[in-house]
């Protein structure tokens, strides 16, 4: 597509407006890079004064394996493969796998496989290429940057992370699919309602998202603690505590996020003309036929979207994980901030900064398989028919 | 819409003319049951409908626009009143006895 040459940007300013864009994604990256490079170092590089022991490590060098360029191949070479599966390959595969088991559970799997496939590469079949392919490669695999993988081994085997890990997936999915099942239903609801009644709800789901999460937290807290007394005339005996449980903070957190689901869904499905459901409905639907058959569908980039938020929510929480959980089902986020509290060697310092850079992982996955939906809905206004 | 009484014969062709915003599109979406009506009585074949949901009433409407259902293509868009009421498309047409697809997006082809 060519502009007319009144519209064209000037030279200048695609010069500043390319220079601009660089510097912000030096300022955006440089923290995730540095702290990638640190996690993989000898204490005595990560904490080093001289910012080219930090990325090329000598000391770690001397003490154990080092990157050749050969190596460093190999991984450009794996990352993007990822990139070029996730992006080119896993589409098609989903689109054929969703006729069979729906769009959902296709997703789920692909999800799934792909970070199985990339744990397997990065963590055994790349680690036996670098230790062993350097043999017969002469001058070339000597190496000249030094990485050590015992911080991540420490902290994922030592520690247990993984247990972290699994308590944050279990919050955030039961966040997600809280949070997507009433906000989808809900904001449909508001959005074809034309009574008052509807603009009040909205007004009080926004006055809601406005409290403070430590509101939430404190009002809920004692509730949660004395949860067996309270619940004990329905449950009877068997009524938990819930404190110390992943249900109660799904729930805190589904409460914190649903005004804001609910709000942005609404007005996906505002930009939906009512046309769409009524004719469905006309057509035989039911309403709510014409709701999961017709509209979810065209709202498919949508609900992707709220989906994002509700799972960044749940991911990134600290407030919420930290207060309400105990010890064994603590999520990741806690989990790092005590690494970084127990600061009694810089040893752990380097733990705390591996498992920071372990969180970001699942999220670089997440992207780069779902990175044309998040586009897409990020960027999707109206629906054309 | 007030006091407002049609009859219209089996077989009948019926065109409502009007100035916009007279009740035209009300009428026919009260027939439909897209529009709650809140007194009289709507009668197909003699029956009362008033209380039917639209799927029930056996009514077609063509709307102004949006007709299609953009994730659908073609086959899938014409095929779809008789999936959602479970009718195989070979059994009531046996005639036609192919009913393969011949797909395309509808923004392609109705554009």
């Amino acid at each position: 597509m060519s502009l007319s040459p009144a519209l064209r940007p000037t030279t200048s300013i695609k010069v500043s407006a390319y220079l601009t864009l660089a510097i912000w994604c030096v300022f955006a990256a440089f923290p995730i890079f540095w702290i990638s490079a640190m996690s993989l170092k000898a204490p005595i590089d990560a904490f080093s004064s001289n910012p080219f022991a930090v990325i090329l490590g000598f000391e770690t060098r001397r003490l154990g394996v080092g990157l050749s360029v050969i190596d460093l191949l190999w991984i450009g070479l794996a990352l993007w493969g990822g990139w070029h599966v996730a992006t080119r390959r896993l589409p098609r595969l989903v689109a054929g796998l969703a006729e069979v088991t729906g769009p959902v559970a296709a997703w789920a799997l692909a999800v799934t496989g792909f970070a199985v496939a990339a744990l397997l590469v990065a963590v055994v079949i790349l680690p036996v290429l670098v230790l062993h392919a350097d043999a017969w490669m002469g001058p070339l695999a000597t190496p000249v940057m030094g990485v050590t993988g015992a911080h991540y081994r420490s902290v994922w085997v030592e520690f247990e992370f993984y247990r972290n890990f699994l308590n944050s997936l279990m919050i955030t999915a039961g966040v997600v699919t809280v949070s997507l099942t009433v906000g989808t239903l809900a904001g449909f609801g508001l959005a074809r309602c034309r009574a008052r009644v509807a603009f009040w709800i909205l007004i009080a789901a926004l006055v809601f998202r406005a409290l403070p999460h430590s509101v939430l937290v404190a009002g809920y807290l004692p509730a949660f603690i004395n949860s067996s007394e309270i619940l004990a005339p329905i449950l009877g005996e068997a009524a938990p505590t819930l404190y110390g449980m992943p249900l109660p903070v799904i729930f805190v957190l589904v409460a914190i996020n649903q005004p804001f689901t609910i709000w942005l869904l609404r007005s996906y499905f505002a930009n939906i003309p009512p046309e769409l459901d009524e004719a469905a409905r006309v057509d035989g639907c039911t309403y709510f036929q014409a709701f999961r058959l017709v509209i979810v569908p065209v709202m498919w980039p949508g609900v992707i979207t709220a989906g994002l938020f509700s799972f960044l929510l749940g991911y990134n929480d600290y407030l919420v994980t930290s207060l309400l959980l105990d010890a064994q089902n603590q999520t990741m986020v806690p989990g790092i901030a005590s690494f970084f509290n127990r600061e009694t060697t810089s040893t752990d310092q380097v733990r705390a900064v591996a498992a920071a850079v372990s969180i970001t992982a699942p999220l670089f996955l997440l992207v780069m398989v779902f990175q044309k939906q998040i586009v897409s809905g990020l960027t999707a206004g109206a629906v054309k028919g | 819409m007030e006091n407002f009484n049609l009859t219209i014969a089996d077989r009948e062709f019926l065109v409502l003319l009007g100035s916009s915003g007279c009740g035209k599109t009300t009428t026919m979406r009260m027939i439909a049951g897209l529009e709650e009506i809140t007194g009289g009585e709507i009668l197909i074949d003699g029956k009362r409908i008033n209380d039917l949901d639209p799927k029930d009433r056996d009514v077609a409407m063509v709307f102004q626009s949006y007709a299609l259902y953009p994730n659908l293509d073609v086959y899938e868009n014409i095929r779809f009143p008789l999936k959602v009421r479970k009718i195989d498309p070979a059994a009531t047409c046996p005639s036609r006895g192919n009913t393969e697809p011949s797909c395309t997006a509808p923004t392609r082809s109705s554009a």
